[in-house]
Formats: C-alpha cells, structure tokens, sequence
C-alpha cells in the first residue's frame, strides 16, 4: 500500500481499545463462578500471577511483532522472517480464531441487545419469576428473533470497523470503554449496599484450600491466556497501528491491571445480587438472561439497575468483538487489493452468514442432528474448536517464533530505552520456557487428549 | 468538499420544509387526544409554554449547528467540538432515530395510501357496523403482500424526491404537499363547523378541565412538543445546513412553532367534530383514523370526498416528514463515507426498506412469530416506543447541553445576531439551553424509569 499506515491517534487510544477488547464477556459471566469454584482469594491470587507472567510477557510479544512489521497478523510474521514461510502458520491461526468467535459471540451478544431493548420497554413488570426465565427460552428458540439481532450486532461492529482506525475503533472503543468503567461502578456501589455483598466477598476473596489443586493453578493460566485476547492476532493488529518509541511494557502493565480491576469488580457486583436472594451461583448465559433478569425485578430501581447491566454487557461484548473483525479485515486487505471497507464488510457478511447456525442452534433449525453427533449445540462446538484447539495453538506459535525466531537485537531495540533493561532477559525466559510450557500443558488438559 | 453546498432558495422554501416535517403523524392521530384527555385548555396552556420556552430553543439550536458546520447531524458536532468527539453520539442518536422511523412510518403511511384508494373507489361503502371497519382494518394489516406493496412504493416516491436534491426535490415538494395540506385541513375544519359536534368538539380541546391535568401532564406537554417540532431527529441540522447565512434564525424558530402550533389545533378541529356529532368517545391512534373516522366519513353529506380529502392529507402529512427522515440519514452517509447526494439517497431508502419488512409483518407473524410474546408488543410498536420514549429525549438532551455548555459563546452569539436589543433574547435562549431544558428533559427520562 502506498498510502501512509493509519495510527491510533494516542497511547490512550490504544490502550482503551486494547482493554475495551481484553475485557469480554468470559470476564462477565465465567470468571467470578470460575474463581469461587477453584479456591477463592488462592486461586484469584495465582491468577494474578498468571497474568504477570504468561499474558503480559505474550501481551507484549504480539504488540512488538505487529508494530516492528507494521503488518496485519498473517503477513507480520512473514515479514520478520521471510525465508521460513511456516511461521505464517500461527498468524492465520489467529486470524482464524478470530472470524469464528466473531460469529458466534454476535449471537450471544445478539441476546444482550434484546435484553436492553426489553429492559427499556419494562418487560418485568407483573411478571412472576417463571415467567421472566421463559422469556430467554422463548428467544432462544426463536430462530428468527435471535438471526435478527445476530445480524444488528455484526452489522454495529461492521460499521465501527468501517470507520477506520481512528474515527471507528478508537473513537467508539474510547466511548464505550469509560461508559462501561463509569456503569461498572455505578453497578458496583448498588451492589455494595446489598445483604449479600458479605457472602459475595466471602465467595470470592476467602482462600478455599481444599479447592485449589493443580488444577485451579492450570484453569488459571488458561484464563489468563484466554482473557487478555492473546492468540488471535487481535495484538499483533493493534501493535501495526501504534507509534515507534511507545512503552509496551507499560502499556501491557495498564491492561493486564485493568482486566484484573475489571473482573474482580465484575464478580463483586454480580453475585451480591445472586447471593441476596440465596441462590447457588452460576456462569454463562443462565447467569445472565435468567438468573440476574429476575433477582433484577425483585429490586429496587429494577429498569434503571437491569438497563445499566445490559448496556455494560453490549459494550464489552461491542468492545470485543470489533478487533475480532479488524483482525480479519486487516488481513484482507493486506492480501486482495481491497480497501477496508470492502475488507469489513467482506468479513461481517461472512461472519453473519457463518453465524446462523449458531443462531439457529437452539431452535434447531438447521443441523437438527448435530447435537445427537457432536455432543454439543453448533454455538458451543465452535467456541470449544477455538477455545482448546485454535487459540493455544496460535498462541504456541506466536510463543515460539518470539523465543526462537525473532531476532533478539531487534526484540531489545523495540524493548524501549525507557524500561529497566534487567527486565528484558526475564521476558525473553518467559517466552522461551514458560509460556510454551504452559500452553502445551493447556493444550493436553484442555483437549483430554490422554483420558482415553 | 470542492462542490458548493446546495442552499434553500428562499426563506418561504425553508419554512414549508420545517413546517412540513414538523407536521407529521403524530399530530393528526396523538395531538388531539392527548389535549382532551389531559385536562383540555390547561393543557393547550402548557403546550404553548412548552413551544415556546422548550422546543423554539431546540430548534434554533439544531438550525444553529447545522448552517455554521455546514454539516448533517454527526458532522455538525464534530465540526463544532473537535476537542470533546463524544458528543457526537447525539448526532449518530438523531440518525439512528431517523432511521427508525421512516422504517416504520412508510408502513403506516401505507395503510394511509390503501385507505385512500378504498375512499376513491367506495370500497367501504357497503360496511354497515363500526365492527366491520374494525374487521376490515385488521384484514388489510394482516396482508403482508398488500402492505408491502404500499411500503415499497410509498419508499419510493419519498426516495425520488429526496433524490433530486434541496431545491429541485426536498424544497418543491415540501412547498406542494405542505401548501396541499394546509388547505385540505382548512376545508375540512370548515366543513365541521357545520356539523352539530362542533361545540363539543371545541369544549373538549380548549375548556380548562384540572380534574384532568396533573404533574405528568407537564411533562406529556414537554414531549410532545419536542416531538411534534421534529427534534431529537436530526432533521433541523440537515436543513439548517441548507439555510442562507442571512435567515434569522430566531424568527425562523418562532413562526415554525407557532404554525405548529396552529396546525396541531386545526387538525384537532377536523377530527373531532366529526367523532362527537355521532356521539363517539374520542380515541387516538390507528383505532381512530383507520376504524372510526372512516365509518364516520361514511354518514356525513359528502363523505366520500372528505374521506378522500382526508386520507390525502394523511399520506400527504406522512411523506412530508418522510422527506426529511430519508435525508438525514443520506446526508449523514455522505459525509461519512464521502459518497454522492443520488447514491447515499438509495443507500438509506433501501435500508429503511428493509428494515421496515418486520414492521410490515408485525400483525401477522410472518417474520418473527414470537416476538409479541418476548417484548410484550409487536415489531412496530417495539420501534416506536424505543424511539419516542428514549432516543429521541436522549438525543435531545445531549443537543441542549452541547448548545447551552460546549459550543463556544462566539459562535452562538454571531449566529444569533445579538444585535441591539436582541442581547436579552440571546441571554434568555442561552439560559433555557443551559439549565431549563436539560433538566425537563432529565425529568422526561427519570419519569420513564419510575413510571410517574
């Protein structure tokens, strides 16, 4: 391309974007069931831990490769290592995990608008707390309410990506992500004042020994991995559009921080909630559109409080899912002589016509027997081809070619001379023998390969 | 752009557009029941009031934005507060809003066009009980075949109008259909004053009745004449970017509420004499244009002709607001995208059409068979309830605090002409923008989320 490469306008910009797309909806709804079943304040605590040391460090690598090789994922690695093509491998890994997440993440996404539209509209009132759980089995399975909306939220983020770097995804990361901040904590300090704020606290923060084992310490890593978008070029992307001479270790810092403020505040703000009213805590899309929905109803404030969550829980999932399209529209249009916004709207068509069967997998309507082959509905089949396969594989990739490949000159010169230099053999370590460590480990966990 | 932007040519153009796209449905079907049912002369007192001091500022604000950026609703904010883009929101929110309604606004106005040809062919003519025209009515929106046809065809012709540009499309035939309107409303009030339910009619519009009056009606009174000045909507940023430098915009502003003002009264007097002379109790919406007012034409001396008198000034009411719907959102588009006037027209009318195909099927559950079921309303009321309830004060409420606070007072006080002893004026619409409209417009929202 001859023109000049567009560039987040600030570090701001880049780092709010880089949040806005870190914190997704795992962070909402999995991470606080996850961090009360695994041990507690043990489990959160090697968590953080986890991020220090395997996302921020793989955090930091993608950065560097996309902002050396000012080149979306696929062709990135090529371009720092032209003579071995195989590198190439990992970047359309990611790009791959990213399109197919895309296109089941709209559906539930999808979910999360009808939810704000039926917040707005008062669907709560006279309503007994039966009838507010059938309401999510009803859209579920209505094929065509959950198409429509799957279509909304693709077309929303197709747009976003249309309006380029700077006035697409900076401006409305930027928006959205202070909005989601300013609602959390409204949400936050509603929670705070409830009877079950102390058992929430308890749930969350009170180290449970007998629960954490090997396990906990490996679903920990795995969800450090998970939550910082590693593995799906989505870093390597953003890294393109940044500036020379910023500092990416600070910047990796700021946003391994804000995940950890963002989930932790997100756990205690949620299962207050569930706890006041004596429930067994939950995760996933029960959580959200049948549990929460009606604890909702029964509160003060009930439009206004259950509003506020599902604009919070649009946002992340908007903030998310606009790099999952960047991703591959950037690599489009580094391979097919297209501008980017053919590139966007190539890959939202795509992903919405990808995604139907995913809209439809509840209601059945295309794949009828797919559950009774594969086990699972289409939506959850997809997400655990990406989640255990393709995301710890491309991230295998980007590990290595970071510890192995990338020459380590070029890596100390992008360090930056404002970083203490002792810092760079300890990332260098980490790259080489920790990370793939862990992700291998994850992998033969994750996929169950020796239960058999 | 190198292109000279395309001006009104005349200050009388202009008024017939604002006047005609302030002149929608609302105030046939809705203006006239709300009055009566809210206490009457009480009401009508307040309504005043809130032209002048809520609405006639808005608008001169949106005007004010639009002629000094010279740009649609999105563009105006960011031309006018580089520094702060978040603002710009209100402009993406007047688009959207504007979006939406022409979605489903060609419905209705559909069913106008049907009822217009049924006058002219006496399709009705047989139907001797209000029970048949109500049976009648619902076959004819349960006919999505029909209905389409209508929606298409009246997306059409709006969009042709728009197509030919401000003065040759938007200018022409806004001053047709308004001065068409104007006049069919005066005949038909003409021809009431001789039916006995006249006096009635008057009594229940202009008495003072406090027993129907409260706190809320204040706040109805606040609404509806923000809707019925077409604000929130984006409309009078796109026209304002039309008006010539020269226009005073305050008197603009003042005699654009006082003719809505008049028309509103005037429509009220074409329709309910007619429902009082059979002793039929007043109603507003579809129930009372397309079931009862037709039975009635019926029984009147003439009534074919006032029933096709009437059915013109419904269509004619319908596309004149239509007019300025589609243009918002292609002027919008083409600054966005930097695309020509002919291609964003066909860009926005096909999406709209589009999007309208659900509110086509909204009584007949073709498209989404349970969505009745999921949000308590159909497709179509689901829209317009989103829209009228939240956008369009949301939208409103940023407009007033960016006029009253952001924009700087340099401008403001330049566009407004503050000469000699218009400071004070200046001073007092300065002062409205700032404290007293945000606050009632809060107000309308707070009220929405407790139900007031």
């Amino acid at each position: 391309m001859n023109e000049i490469r567009e560039h987040f306008s600030s570090k701001v910009g880049f780092v709010l974007a880089s949040i806005g797309s870190t914190i997704g909806l795992g962070l909402l709804w999995k991470f606080p069931y996850v961090v009360g079943q695994n041990g507690g304040g043990l489990f959160l605590f090697f968590y953080f831990f986890s991020i220090l040391v395997i996302g921020v460090p793989l955090f930091m690598g993608e950065v560097m490769i996309g902002r050396y090789a000012q080149r979306a994922s696929v062709s990135a690695f090529q371009v720092i290592e032209p003579s071995r093509k195989f590198w190439k491998i990992g970047g359309f890994l990611g790009a791959a995990a990213s399109f197919l997440i895309m296109t089941y993440y709209s559906v539930i996404a999808g979910w999360g608008l009808s939810y704000l539209l039926m917040s707005l509209l008062g669907f709560y009132e006279g309503k007994s707390n039966l009838e507010i759980a059938a309401v999510f089995d009803r859209l579920a399975s209505s094929g065509s309410i959950t198409t429509f909306w799957h279509f909304i939220f693709t077309a929303l983020t197709t747009v976003i990506v249309m309006g380029g770097v700077r006035k697409g995804i900076e401006y409305w990361s930027r928006i959205m992500v202070k909005v989601l901040f300013v609602l959390l904590f409204i949400l936050f300090c509603y929670s705070v004042t409830l009877p079950g704020f102390g058992q929430a606290v308890d749930f969350i923060f009170r180290p449970d020994f007998s629960k954490f084992n090997g396990g906990a310490m490996l679903e920990a890593l795995g969800l450090a991995f998970l939550t910082m978008s590693l593995g799906q070029g989505i870093m390597i992307s953003y890294g393109s559009y940044l500036k020379k001479k910023e500092n990416v270790a600070r910047m990796a810092l700021v946003v391994g921080a804000s995940v950890m403020l963002v989930a932790v505040l997100a756990a205690l703000t949620i299962f207050p909630v569930v706890f006041t009213f004596g429930l067994d805590p939950k995760s996933g899309p029960t959580l959200v559109f049948q549990t929460l929905p009606f604890l909702f109803a029964k509160l003060p404030f009930s439009m206004l409080l259950s509003s506020m969550f599902f604009i919070l829980f649009v946002f992340t999932a908007l903030t998310s899912a606009v790099p999952l399209i960047e991703v591959v529209a950037a690599n489009l249009m580094e391979h097919f002589p297209i501008g980017r916004k053919a590139a966007a709207l190539a890959v939202g068509t795509a992903s919405f016509l990808l995604g139907i069967p995913s809209a439809l997998s509840y209601s059945r309507g295309i794949f009828p027997n797919w559950q009774g082959i594969f086990r699972t509905d289409f939506r959850t089949t997809v997400d655990d081809l990406v989640s255990i396969w393709i995301i710890p594989l491309a991230g295998l990739f980007t590990t290595l070619f970071l510890g192995y490949v990338f020459k380590k000159e070029i890596m100390q010169n992008e360090f930056g001379e404002n970083v203490s230099p002792a810092l760079f053999p300890i990332w260098v370590f980490l790259l080489r023998y920790v990370c793939p460590f862990i992700i291998v480990l994850l992998l033969l966990e994750k996929s169950q390969i020796f239960n058999h | 752009m190198s292109t000279v932007r395309e001006h009104f040519s005349s200050k009388v153009g202009f008024l017939f557009a604002a006047l005609g796209s302030a002149i929608g449905l609302g105030v046939l079907w809705k203006f006239p029941y709300v009055v009566g049912k809210n206490g009457g002369g009480a009401f009508l007192l307040c309504y005043l009031a809130a032209i002048l001091f809520i609405a006639v500022p808005v608008f001169i604000g949106e005007l004010m934005m639009g002629r000094r950026s010279a740009r649609a609703s999105v563009g105006a904010f960011q031309v006018l507060s580089p520094a702060r883009p978040g603002f710009a929101v209100g402009g993406y929110l007047g688009m959207a809003v504007a979006f939406l309604i022409m979605s489903f606004y060609s419905v209705i106005a559909g069913w106008g066009i049907s009822y217009l040809w049924m006058s002219l062919m006496g399709s009705y003519d047989h139907i001797q009980t209000p029970l048949e025209m109500q049976a009648l009515f619902r076959t004819l929106i349960r006919s999505p075949d029909i209905c389409l046809v209508w929606h298409v065809v009246f997306t059409a012709v709006t969009t042709l109008i728009v197509y030919s540009g401000v003065r040759k499309g938007i200018e022409k035939w806004s001053r047709y259909m308004t001065q068409a309107l104007l006049i069919i409303l005066a005949v038909i009030v003409v021809y009431n004053m001789t039916l006995p339910g006249f006096g009635r009619a008057v009594r229940f519009i202009f008495y003072p009745d406090w027993a129907g009056f409260h706190i809320s009606s204040i706040l109805e009174a606040i609404g509806l004449a923000f809707f019925t000045m077409s604000l929130g909507q984006g409309i009078m940023f796109s026209y304002g970017s039309y008006v010539q430098r020269e226009e005073d915009l305050l008197g603009m502003g003042v005699v654009v509420g006082g003719a809505v003002m008049a028309v509103s009264l005037l429509a009220a007097l074409a329709i309910f004499p007619v429902v009082f002379s059979f002793g039929f109790e007043p109603d507003a919406g579809t129930g009372l244009v397309f079931e009862t007012l037709p039975f009635l034409f019926k029984k009147l001396a003439g009534g074919k002709i006032i029933a096709t008198a009437f059915f013109s000034l419904f269509v004619f009411t319908a596309m004149t607001s239509a007019i300025a719907f589609i243009e918002v959102v292609a002027s919008n588009l083409m600054e966005m995208y930097g695309i020509v006037r002919s291609r964003a027209v066909l860009i926005a009318a096909a999406s709209t059409c589009l999007f309208g195909i659900p509110s086509v099927y909204a009584f007949s559950g073709g498209i989404f068979p349970v969505w009745d079921g999921v949000y308590g309303m159909n497709f179509l009321d689901t829209v317009d309830t989103l829209v009228s309830t939240w956008l369009i004060p949301l939208g409103g409420l940023i407009i007033s605090v960016f006029i009253g606070w952001e924009m700087k007072a340099a401008v403001k006080k330049e566009e407004f002409d503050i000469s000699g002893s218009r400071y004070r004026l200046y001073s007092i619409w300065r002062f409205l923008l700032r404290y007293v409209i945000p606050v009632s417009l809060f107000l309308i929202l707070i009220g929405k989320v407790y139900k007031v």
